[in-house]
């Protein structure tokens, strides 16, 4: 079976592979491991690149202004940090442009979930830093979910932020027959039970399924990314439905995604039951900001 | 007399679009005075040779990319006053239909693509748009302008190392006006030898000063050919006369003084392009003298004083007096 790795980067250089104009660049993307496999299946225009992250976010804004597609593999997602004005202003300039961009530009970063890498680069904030932004951001965790969201966004006009998940890299990859995928990839559906409406956020739902016991056997199964607007109508009604909403959320900020959905079906449907996974809150450098509480919880 | 200097000529309808652009920022800068816009400008008084020669260097294909001090270039490309005076009101008749505002007015349309207000923002933007113009095999040059408070940043040695390591086809045009906000370049750091910097990258580079907007824009053509085959770059000397932001005067006892009713020139010598530009018009054939009191000033611009250059016989002409406390 193939690892998760080894999936990922044949889907991605597919939906690449659809788009002979794409502009495939980032750092040590043609050397040594070709970041850790992720790009070695990459054909066509493809550019090994210096270190200059700030650069690469920057020309991927200004090929995708100019009508051309772009796609920036990035080996951790903190180096995006070093971009954080090209992420929040050249967007924000962007999308009060008079005409929107014509051309696309997609980001694929690896988000260092494995453990403990020491104090830094070990960030893993990905919903806050698209929420900084204001921008779309997917994380990656099985292969139907990868298959339709690099579908739908690779190569498409406007601009994502991808993410896939180093602690799954050699895992083989979770394959989950997808039920139902809204249009943008920005909510997934598995699976429909009647005991409760399980959403998973950022990387949870792998998360989830090897904790195992600790889910209701008869549950819906969502996934659900960073996206705006969020369109949650289906998880709203089949929480509805079930009567009991189970929220799985690895968000490090104070108000997640998770918390929102919680309150919104408590607003719709008072009588339903909610229960929240999240981080385990800590302050303690000693602990490894990934050891994630879900488990325990469950 | 050279031809490009007859009325008509090259030289001469230069010469008219730096004084018009100075017309223009002298009528914006009443508006201020009187509170009449929305957002705050930066006026680039001072900055109109560079802006009227970068404007007449470009292609039809060409890109322009601005920083917050954009008002001259955007003027210049607009060709007109009026659509940049009503998106600084923020009104739908406005040159970006009031969206966009002064610090990041673009016109597309015009050949300004992205206008940014964060210091080396627009760098990285535009080494981007030259290679999607260079991979749908466009002939176009991308010109970003810059100033001397953005190559601090490392957005600067950034771009440049990957604009020169992909071969594109940018100029990167450097206004160095001593000043990031209110501290001068000896105020805040050590001195950067652009021609140094371009040296140690492979980048062909030039410098320009004395604000001669025809002898601008032909080094810029020079560089536009250069720049087929990789990036350049140009370091420019210009003086800013009007405040940092808002209105000039800023306030009552402001010492810079510039008023619409003391005429176009705001200061007497070569760091006044519309003093250049009107003796460019008036002078005709003054290239000559030029050359001999630049070369006897060993190159210091603003140390001329207008007294020093004599009327060519049958040309009227009378010296126009200092007035900006800069």
């Amino acid at each position: 079976m193939a690892t998760y790795i080894e999936a990922l980067g044949e889907l991605i250089a597919r939906a690449a592979g659809r788009h002979p104009d794409l502009f495939q660049y980032g750092e040590n993307i043609l050397q040594g491991s070709r970041l850790c496999g992720l790009a070695r299946h990459l054909r066509g225009r493809v550019a090994n690149v210096g270190n200059c992250e700030y650069t690469h976010v920057g020309v991927g804004f200004g090929i995708m202004a100019a009508g051309g597609r772009a796609a920036l593999f990035l080996k951790q997602l903190d180096f995006l940090l070093l971009a954080a004005d090209q992420l929040v202003n050249t967007t924000a300039l962007l999308a009060a442009a008079p005409q929107p961009a014509a051309g696309s530009f997609t980001i694929l970063a690896i988000v260092c979930d494995q453990g403990m890498q020491g104090p830094q680069s070990s960030f893993g904030a990905f919903a806050e830093l698209c929420s900084m932004a204001r921008v779309n951001g997917y994380t990656l965790t099985n292969r139907g979910e990868a298959e339709r969201i690099l579908e739908a966004q690779l190569g498409a006009p406007g601009f994502r932020i991808l993410a896939l998940s180093q602690r799954l890299f050699a895992q083989p990859v979770l394959d989950l027959p997808v039920l139902w995928a809204a249009g943008d990839g920005s909510v997934l559906e598995y699976r429909r039970g009647r005991e409760a409406t399980v959403a998973a956020f950022g990387f949870t739902l792998p998360r989830l399924l090897e904790a195992g016991g600790g889910l209701p056997r008869q549950a819906s199964l969502f996934t659900v990314h960073p996206v705006l607007p969020h369109r949650w109508e289906r998880i709203l009604d089949d929480a509805a439905r079930t009567g009991h909403l189970i929220v799985a959320d690895d968000g490090k900020g104070t108000s997640s995604l998770g918390h929102k959905l919680i309150d919104q079906v408590r607003r719709r449907h008072p009588g339903c039951r909610t229960t929240l996974y999240s981080r385990e809150e800590t302050v303690d450098p000693r602990v490894n900001p990934d050891r994630f509480a879900l488990e325990e919880a469950l | 007399m050279p031809e490009g200097r007859r009325p008509g000529g090259a030289d001469s309808l230069l010469a008219r679009a730096v004084l018009r652009l100075r017309w223009w920022q002298l009528l914006l800068n009443e508006d201020l005075k009187r509170g009449r816009f929305a957002v705050p400008v930066h006026l680039a008084i001072g900055h109109e040779a560079i802006a009227a020669a970068l404007s007449a260097a470009m292609e039809d294909e060409d890109r322009l990319l601005l920083t917050h001090r954009n008002a001259a270039y955007n003027l210049a490309r607009a060709g007109a006053l009026e659509p940049v005076r009503r998106e600084y009101e923020l009104s739908p008749e406005g040159a970006a239909g009031g969206r966009l505002g002064s610090m990041n007015l673009s016109q597309p349309a015009r050949g300004v693509h992205y206008t940014s207000s964060i210091l080396g923002n627009n760098l990285p933007v535009a080494c981007g748009m030259a290679l999607a113009d260079r991979m749908r095999g466009a002939a176009a040059v991308t010109w970003v302008v810059t100033g001397d408070g953005a190559i601090e940043e490392g957005a600067f040695w950034e771009s440049l190392i990957f604009a020169r390591s992909h071969g594109l086809p940018v100029v990167f045009v450097v206004e160095n006006n001593d000043h990031s906000l209110a501290s001068t370049i000896a105020e805040r750091r050590c001195p950067i030898d652009l021609a140094a910097v371009s040296g140690a990258l492979g980048i062909p580079f030039n410098a320009l000063e004395h604000n001669h907007a025809g002898r601008y824009k032909a080094a810029l053509e020079g560089l536009r050919r250069l720049a087929a085959s990789g990036p350049a770059m140009v370091e420019v000397a210009v003086r800013t006369f009007s405040n940092h932001a808002g209105p000039t005067p800023g306030w009552p006892a402001d010492p810079k003084q510039i008023r619409l009713s003391d005429g176009l020139i705001v200061e007497d010598g070569f760091e006044d392009p519309a003093w250049v530009a009107r003796h460019t018009l008036e002078l005709g054939e003054y290239e000559a003298e030029y050359e001999a009191m630049r070369g006897a000033l060993g190159g210091l611009a603003g140390a001329l004083r207008p007294e020093t250059i004599e009327p060519r016989e049958g040309v009227e002409w009378q010296p126009t007096s200092r007035r900006s406390g800069n």
